[in-house]
Formats: structure tokens, C-alpha cells, sequence
């Protein structure tokens, strides 16, 4: 069956910057769990070709719209160390600035 | 200089070198297609593989430039596909373009600049909005601006025309493809504030010219914004002071936000977040 299009009815994708780069997944998620209800989550590992100012992201899209204020309000400017540097890592919480994909050009076929 | 320092060298899997094989060094103008076909093949649920392609699929930098317009070309076709990696790749774009904005290292120039074309090109194949595009634009001439001369930016230094450049080159990649109304008026709008800015940078200090010295601005960038701006709006008048500019800015204000409030900065106002 074709995949129905959800239409967001509100911004919901979030993006976690400035992370430390020698963070994983795994530590990420245990640092901000509980996370409220959310249908997609991925982390994208530090790019090392930015030298000392690589760090690591994460982009979590939340299904309830109140979640993310309080998501903000705990994690935004929150001090993440990087356990290889020792170095502190403000984080910073916005939405993401793409949202996802103009919603005329889902016409996925499943192989 | 010899000795002390180690190269690390990278070990590649065998699936790792044939995707950078298809997107590095296969890929040109004429072959998009073939290489779609042959990248819809991989793994995807793999997501040693997928994030590979992501990353792969994401440094416009590292293609000459005009296969920037193929990349986008490849994403375009792949988005039917594989709707999430291509969405991933584009917040990668939209990330780089902030970190470079953010460091403002010399090192960045040529990558920066390689994502803002990117950026406009994946416009042009409609796989962002004219909103996102818009939104970039102005961080790009509001991110860390002063707007005072006293006061130093070390993101936007005086001498720097970086971010002219950045904003000139998104423009000449896609400006000619905003035809909508509402996206002709975006343009108009920002057309605005980018002259805002030039002037800004223009009128400070540094740039002073004496009877002796000429017009100290520099030419090359000078000649670009004007050719810029000209391109898209050729019977556009451009503003002949920084007082101009900013009267301009403050009549659009009025227009529209009539009930604003003062205190609000410049580059902030049309921004969403």
C-alpha cells in the first residue's frame, strides 16, 4: 500500500548541535532519556575535517508539540563533556532548519 | 615540514570505495540516471552503507563545479527512493553551511561556497522551499553582524567580503528561479537587506577613501554584487548610501509589521527561529 503522507500541522523536527565529537549515539540517548514520544531520531557523528571545531548532532522529531518547549528548555544550553577531550559542550536546541521533503514528490516504491 | 607528523592513513572497506567510485569519479552530466540506478541497488538498511552515502552524497566540495548541479541532480532522482537519506543529506547541507558560518575559518572558503551553490541548486530541483532558501540567505548576511563599526565581529571581520560572496553566489545559482508571486516579493524583500548590508560593510572605516588612496573597496566584489543584483532585477535601482539603505529598511518595516514594537535587530526580523 502507498505510504500516506503525514502532514506536519506544526514544526516537529529538532536539532541537537554542538555536541561532543567523541560522543556516541548510545550515550546521547541515555543522557536525555526519558525522551517524550518521537517518531524519528538519528545522530550524525562529528565531522573530524572541521578540526578542533568538529562536533557531533542529533536530530530528534517529536510527535507532541508541547514536548519539544520542555525538551528546550532542559537540554538548550546544556553541558555535554566529551569524555576524550574533557572538554565542556554547550548544546544547543533549535528546530531544525529543514523539516522534511516538499510533500508533492512522495511517490516512494518499495523496491 | 619532515617528520612528527602522523598521516592516518584511512582504511576503506571494499562497498565504501565502490560508492566513492560511483559519486567521485563516475558520476558527470551525462550519467546520472545510470548512477542513481546503481546507488538504489546498494544496501540501504545497512546503515554502514547508507550513512556512507549520505556523507558521500552530502560534500558538494569535493566535486568540481559544475558537476555541484549533477550531485543535486542525483539526490533529486534518489529522493523518490530513499526519501529519509535524502532528507538527511540536505540537513547536512544546511549544517555545514551553519558551522562555516559559525568558524569562519579561510580554510572553509572554497567549501563554503561549494555548499551555497549546492543549496540553490537543490532548490532549482525543488528539494527544499524557497522558505529554507530565504532563511539561509539572511543568516548569511545577519549571523554575528554587528551592525555597529566599533564593534569587531570576529565571524564577519570588517575586511571580510565572505559572506557578500556567499550570498552572491546562492543568488546567481537560483535567484533566477524564484517566480512564484510570493517568492518574486522575497526576493524584492531581501534585495533590500543584502543592499542594507553591503552598505554596511562599505561605509566602514577601514574602507575610507582619501583623494590619494581612491576607492579602497574592493573592486572584484564591488563588480559581483552589482552584476548580482543586476542579473535579477535589471531595472532595480541600487541604494548610493548606508543612510539610504537603512531608511529603506525602516519604510519595509512599517510596511510590514506596521505594530511592531522597537528594538528588534535588523537581519532578525525576517527570520523564523
Amino acid at each position: 500500500p502507498k505510504a500516506i503522507k503525514k502532514v506536519k500541522t506544526f514544526l516537529n523536527k529538532v536539532v541537537i548541535r554542538k555536541l561532543p565529537p567523541n560522543l556516541t549515539s548510545e550515550e546521547f540517548l541515555e543522557i536525555i532519556s526519558p525522551i517524550p514520544d518521537y517518531s524519528d531520531y538519528y545522530f550524525v557523528k562529528a565531522d573530524w575535517s572541521l578540526g578542533a571545531e568538529a562536533t557531533s548532532r542529533a536530530y530528534i522529531e517529536f510527535k507532541n508539540q508541547e514536548d519539544i518547549f520542555i525538551f528546550k528548555d532542559k537540554f538548550d544550553e546544556y553541558v555535554f563533556v566529551d569524555n576524550v577531550r574533557g572538554t565542556e559542550y554547550p548544546a544547543i536546541v533549535e528546530f531544525a532548519p529543514f523539516q522534511n521533503l516538499p510533500k508533492s514528490r512522495a511517490r516512494k516504491d518499495k523496491h | 615540514p619532515e617528520g612528527g607528523i602522523k598521516v592516518k592513513q584511512k582504511i576503506r572497506t571494499p562497498i565504501q570505495m565502490y560508492i566513492r567510485y560511483l559519486i567521485f569519479e563516475e558520476l558527470h552530466k551525462g550519467n546520472v540516471e545510470k548512477i542513481v540506478k546503481y546507488l538504489r541497488k546498494l544496501n540501504w538498511d545497512d546503515s554502514e552503507v547508507s550513512d556512507y552515502v549520505i556523507k558521500c552524497l552530502t560534500k558538494a566540495y569535493t566535486f568540481r563545479w559544475h558537476l555541484i548541479r549533477s550531485l543535486a541532480d542525483v539526490v533529486s532522482a534518489l529522493s523518490s527512493y530513499q526519501e529519509k537519506a535524502v532528507t538527511r543529506v540536505i540537513d547536512g547541507v544546511f549544517e555545514d553551511i551553519r558551522a562555516g558560518l559559525e568558524i569562519h575559518s579561510p580554510k572553509l572558503a572554497q567549501r563554503r561556497i561549494a555548499m551555497a551553490k549546492y543549496l540553490g541548486e537543490l532548490y532549482i530541483y525543488r528539494l527544499v522551499d524557497s522558505q529554507n532558501v530565504f532563511n539561509t540567505l539572511y543568516s548569511i548576511i545577519s549571523y554575528g553582524v554587528t551592525w555597529n563599526h566599533e564593534i569587531f565581529s570576529p565571524v564577519d571581520p570588517p575586511e571580510s567580503m565572505f559572506r557578500l560572496k556567499l550570498a552572491c553566489t546562492m543568488l546567481d545559482t537560483c535567484g533566477a528561479y524564484f517566480q512564484s508571486l510570493s517568492s518574486k516579493k522575497k526576493l524584492d524583500c531581501y534585495l533590500v537587506f543584502l543592499q542594507n548590508y553591503y552598505w554596511f560593510k562599505k561605509s566602514h572605516p577601514v574602507f575610507k577613501s582619501t583623494a590619494e588612496s581612491g576607492d579602497l573597496f574592493p573592486f572584484l566584489i564591488e563588480h559581483m554584487y552589482k552584476e548580482c543584483l543586476h542579473n535579477l532585477r535589471p531595472k532595480l535601482k541600487l541604494y548610493k548610501s548606508y543612510e539610504k539603505a537603512q531608511e529603506e529598511i525602516e519604510k519595509l518595516k512599517q510596511q510590514l509589521y506596521p505594530n511592531l514594537g522597537e528594538g528588534e535587530s535588523d537581519g532578525k526580523l525576517l527570520n523564523t527561529i
